[in-house]
């Protein structure tokens, strides 16, 4: 999905970057994005002030308060999908081969 | 581990677990996210469970029984707590309508490849390959 926005929206895509945020991922405030996720998860109280205000400065504050409800929200969302064991259809899974080669996921599949 | 407990206690017991865990950390991470303390828990309510459970839902190779389909109605089991899992997350991610856009641009706001940055590393970093 993220594929298909990037393309939509006209951005050099470089999928590498959401294994790796040293990567420019080649969208607009990408990686302060990521970075705003890794020092959340983290609980580094200056790694998230840095991001917030690269974010801020960048994208403005009404995307930090975008970025911190979908961040809230996958964690919501990873926990259902591990508690419940639900799975994603097989279809999907090679369809998207390439992008889980290149972020070296899968082996995550059978966690 | 998961249906080692549902045999323990029983899925609704189980699938409510997960409710609220998964819920909580929707509100905890936003809150850690923005920086800003995080809310108390509420006191428990009195009264009884409200014994709402969907009859004649199986396991879909999954550890918990459920309707066929995607992650929106993994909680159904428990009919008030999948129609409140579903209204939680729209507003937070993305509505339905909004989904079916690729060019989606909340404006002020982020895009919608740029909220999928944020979801795709947050659910690697979580090691959740779903």
């Amino acid at each position: 999905m993220l594929r298909v926005s990037a393309l939509a929206f006209g951005y050099d895509l470089n999928i590498a970057g959401i294994g790796d945020p040293s990567i420019a991922i080649g969208v607009p405030g990408g990686n302060h994005l990521l970075a705003l996720v890794d020092a959340t998860m983290a609980g580094s109280p200056d790694g998230i002030t840095d991001s917030q205000r690269a974010i801020i400065d960048e994208l403005g504050p009404e995307s930090l308060v975008d970025a911190a409800s979908v961040f809230g929200n996958f964690e919501m969302m990873n926990r259902v999908a591990e508690g419940t064991g639900i799975s994603i259809p097989a279809q999907a899974i090679d369809r998207m081969k390439d992008t889980i080669d290149k972020l070296g996921i899968d082996s995550l599949q059978k966690s | 581990m998961v249906l080692q407990t549902t045999e323990a206690v029983g899925d609704p017991m189980v699938v409510e677990a997960i409710s609220i865990a998964s819920m909580l950390s929707a509100v905890d991470g936003a809150h850690a996210a923005l920086g800003a303390d995080l809310e108390p828990l509420p006191s428990p309510l009195v009264g009884n469970p409200t014994d709402e459970i969907t009859r004649g839902l199986k396991r879909r190779h999954t550890h918990v029984p459920m309707p066929a389909g995607a992650i929106p109605i993994a909680l159904d089991l428990l009919p008030s707590v999948g129609k409140a899992f579903r209204n939680s997350f729209g507003p937070q991610y993305m509505m339905e309508h909004e989904m079916a856009s690729a060019d989606f641009d909340r404006t002020p706001g982020l895009n919608r490849a740029q909220i999928e940055i944020v979801s795709s590393r947050t659910s690697l970093r979580n090691k959740c390959f779903y």
